[in-house]
């Protein structure tokens, strides 16, 4: 019998954020004003503040141009500037924009397997589950050094033209003596950096990841507060700005609107952990439970808008709540009513209620400013429709955009609304040919990363496969950054080396749509932890093949078009593909 | 990207296939005004469809290349299966075969064709009348619910019968219900849309209850619940068996059918040199 593969088991900070974070730079990080003033006695002692800071942070060098972060991108880490100047480019200038593509266009692109390494995978797959290559000299730690080679290195973009980004475009400076921070709002709200920023001077950084900053901000109320007032503060500022109903007023306008405007926030950023509690088929108590924002037959002193998070619009018909239509980000929230208000000179209640589906970030502007900036100027194809209330309850259809009543209860009932790649399959074109389970495991060594099974409605199924969600609460709790939005496409995929199979996402995926699965090595024998003997396990899931040439897989090897891997805010694709 | 609807996809892939086939025939048309035998045309053209045509099985095993989806190939399969049909009819004169190894072909081109028809029929009609006839299930995971089923009614009965020292329901259980629950039963039964079978038994459960008392009245009750479920199991498996199956049918004469057509070539050229 062959001996079994014995390994250290992995452990949190196995892989270092940054290599060079030696005592000396630790003592230097800690000096800063931002962090001097943090309790450090309030630590544990496993997971102290140099700790923390050792192995959850690293020193960045920019040169004059180089560009930190880019709007568009992804990113979970947030940069505290140490020396030198910053600046946020708030407005791109066209001139800018065609002479700067970098600053615009992602032109990253993820590494991708060659044609013949694609070939080789219909043969050449191993017939055992789960395998890892893995060199029994050389223990995990050199295992990871190799892949850790492989994938740390990188290059940093830069402006060309300092001088003429400066003159041309809208831009903030953050200087090191200001004490700030950059980039916090793509780190609180897992999603896409809303700015590009680039070293005005050549400067010293301190990039903290997203693990490293969670334990910070669990352990220091007053560091906490400070993260949060400026992620209000900006996130309202940038959403304002890029809103479509803002667009045609002038900055002196805009100013005065975002002046007065108010930032509010409803549920729970960590939202998994009730709606995972609660009995999904019990609709009323779920509404119930929902943080009211606004309610129907109430008055609105303002208009709301979605800044992040879900909510869910719905109206009482006779003894019970009807859901109509769900609100994302930049969604709008009570203008038909204000605008008749401002139309007829009457107080126009709400016709409809507004909760928050898990967290709901929300912008509020004041009637007052509606009414006299916003209504007057409004272009004529975004004025909206006011309702007539003397119609019949069946005439017209209130339901936006067509999507049947039980579909849209069951879409958000199940919070398959949160998906940007949700796997949805029409069960009557489905011939159970299982050709997307098979293209999804030859995809990936012969181990399949969805299961073709899941909650039904009708004749759509929401397959249990990664959606790669616009708000992965999976990313929450990750102790090693292991599972991280990738960079360029945003899709959520686990670095397998750092994974430590602690199994946090996995029961933090409010679908299960994480697996835990023992790894074995070459033979097929278990890996085994030297010291336990327990079997080693890694988190897996659907990657959308992101390595492959084309992807993703499953919806490729459908012949029948039955599956489709769909963002459920395209409503138009969504519609379309439902009634197709 | 705008998705192109159903209907407006086959309005456009039937016009392409009759602009193919007009395009075709005019060719034929061309060539047989010089004299040369249309046939070894029509035949060449017969072998590249047919081949094109298997290339589709080929290519279910390179999802991860960039060779077009799936769905693409299904509907270009489709089509050009239509279209190797009239080809095939304008290569044998729309007429039937004379000879042995003729007929041989031109009965493995028909089993291809109508299998290649009638599954692409059922495979648009089933899902849909798996979904009305209640919970679609997985081929895969089929004896296992079964199982359970049978389980749990020889379960109830020995319970009921421990209970009330009823002989009514081991009869009935021996009778009617070991065999009925030991494995996937009235497959063509299913498959023809009768139930004939189910109400016999119903009515069996039915002409049962009045030899029970109480408590074995609520056995069958719960006995009538199992055996409606163990036909919704063998309804999805005769169904889920007839989307599998065909293939076994399609698939092997597809392949008999290209050597014969090797043959058939051989001769055609050995024997015919003199018509080219």
């Amino acid at each position: 019998m062959l001996a079994d593969t014995l390994i250290s088991r992995p452990k949190r900070w196995d892989t270092p954020f940054g290599p060079d974070m030696t005592d000396e730079n630790v003592d230097r990080v800690i000096a800063l004003p931002l962090l001097a003033d943090i309790d450090a006695e309030r630590f544990s002692n496993t997971l102290s503040l140099r700790n923390i800071l050792k192995h959850d942070s690293r020193i960045i060098e920019c040169k004059r141009g180089d560009i930190v972060v880019r709007e568009g991108d992804y990113g979970h880490s947030v940069f505290f500037p140490m020396s030198g100047n910053l600046r946020v480019i708030t407005r791109l200038s066209a001139i800018v924009e065609a002479s700067e593509p970098i600053l615009s266009a992602n032109t990253q692109r993820g590494r991708r397997t060659g044609l013949w390494a694609a070939i080789k995978r219909a043969w050449f797959n191993p017939a055992i589950p789960e395998v890892r290559k893995y060199h029994k000299q050389g223990g995990i730690s050199d295992y990871l050094r190799r892949v850790g080679d492989g994938t740390e290195q990188e290059s940093r973009p830069y402006v060309s033209n300092v001088e003429q980004v400066l003159e041309t475009c809208e831009t903030v400076d953050i200087d090191s003596t200001d004490n700030d921070i950059v980039g916090e709002i793509a780190a609180l709200t897992r999603s896409i950096r809303t700015a590009s920023i680039f070293a005005e001077t050549n400067c010293t950084l301190l990039e903290l990841r997203w693990q490293g900053l969670r334990d910070i901000r669990k352990q220091d109320r007053d560091f906490r507060i400070f993260i949060d007032d400026r992620y209000r503060d900006r996130a309202m500022l940038r959403q304002l700005q890029e809103l479509p109903l803002l667009q045609h007023l002038d900055r002196k306008v805009l100013e005065e609107i975002i002046k007065h405007t108010l930032f509010e926030s409803y549920g729970d950023f960590e939202w998994n952990r009730s709606y995972q509690k609660a009995d999904q088929r019990d609709w009323d108590s779920v509404i119930e439970k929902e943080p009211i924002v606004a309610e129907g037959g109430h008055y609105t002193d303002g208009l709301l808008i979605v800044c992040a998070g879900f909510g869910r619009v719905s109206d009482n018909l006779d003894r019970g709540e009807r859901t109509l239509d769900y609100l994302s980000r930049n969604g709008m929230f009570g203008l038909e009513e204000l605008a008749e208000h401002w139309h007829t000179g009457e107080e126009v209640p709400l016709k409809k209620s507004l909760r928050a589906i898990g967290y709901l970030d929300i912008l509020r502007i004041p009637t007052a400013l509606v009414e006299k900036y916003i209504l007057p100027n409004l272009p004529t194809d975004m004025r909206p429709h006011i309702n007539d209330d003397d119609a019949l309850p069946w005439e017209g259809s209130d339901t936006p955009d067509r999507l049947q009543q039980s579909l849209i209860d069951f879409f958000i009932n199940n919070r398959t609304i949160n998906g940007s790649k949700t796997m949805l399959i029409n069960t009557s074109r489905c011939v159970n040919c299982d050709d997307c389970v098979r293209a999804c495991a030859v995809a990936h060594n012969n181990n399949p990363r969805f299961v073709r099974h899941g909650p039904t409605e009708d004749n759509i199924m929401i397959a249990n496969a990664c959606m790669h969600c616009v708000d992965p609460v999976c990313l929450i709790g990750c102790p090693t950054g292991a599972i991280q939005r990738d960079q360029s496409s945003g899709n959520i995929i686990i670095n397998d080396t750092t994974c430590i199979g602690c199994g946090t996402c996995a029961s933090s995926c409010p679908y299960d749509n994480i697996q835990l699965v023992e790894i074995r090595d070459v033979r097929g024998s278990f890996i085994h932890d030297a010291d336990s003997g327990s079997r080693i396990v890694k988190a897996t899931k659907c990657d959308l093949c992101q390595d492959l040439l084309v992807s993703p897989a499953c919806q490729r090897a459908c012949p029948h078009d039955a599956l489709i891997r769909i963002d459920m805010n395209d409503r138009k694709a969504l519609q379309d593909w439902l009634s197709r | 990207m705008t998705m192109i609807t159903f209907a407006a996809r086959r309005l456009r892939n039937w016009t392409l296939l009759a602009v193919a086939l007009l395009l075709a025939s005019l060719l034929f048309a061309a060539y047989g005004v010089t004299l040369h035998s249309v046939k070894f045309m029509t035949g060449w053209f017969l072998v590249a469809a047919v081949l094109v045509l298997t290339l589709f099985n080929l290519r279910k095993r390179f999802s991860f290349l960039p060779l077009a989806s799936a769905s693409a190939w299904l509907q270009f399969h489709i089509y050009l299966g239509l279209f190797s049909v009239v080809l095939f009819m304008i290569h044998t004169d729309w007429g039937l075969p004379t000879g042995y190894l003729e007929a041989l072909l031109w009965s493995l081109f028909m089993i291809v064709a109508v299998s290649g028809v009638f599954g692409i029929l059922i495979t648009r009609a089933v899902p849909e009348l798996q979904q009305q006839h209640g919970e679609q299930l997985f081929l895969g995971r089929i004896p296992q619910f079964r199982a359970q089923l049978a389980d749990e009614v020889r379960t109830l009965i020995i319970d009921t019968m421990k209970e009330t020292r009823t002989r009514t329901l081991a009869k009935f259980y021996s009778a009617h219900l070991r065999h009925y629950f030991a494995g996937p039963r009235n497959f063509v039964r299913h498959l023809i849309g009768s139930g004939r079978h189910l109400n016999g038994l119903l009515r069996e459960i039915e002409l049962a209850e009045r030899y029970l008392d109480t408590p074995g009245k609520a056995a069958l009750v719960e006995i009538r619940e199992r055996v409606l479920q163990k036909d919704n199991l063998d309804y999805q498996f005769a169904f889920l068996m007839l989307l599998r199956g065909w293939l076994f049918i399609h698939v092997p004469a597809t392949y008999s059918m290209i050597l014969v057509a090797i043959v058939h070539m051989l001769m055609a050229y050995g024997y015919g040199m003199g018509t080219l």
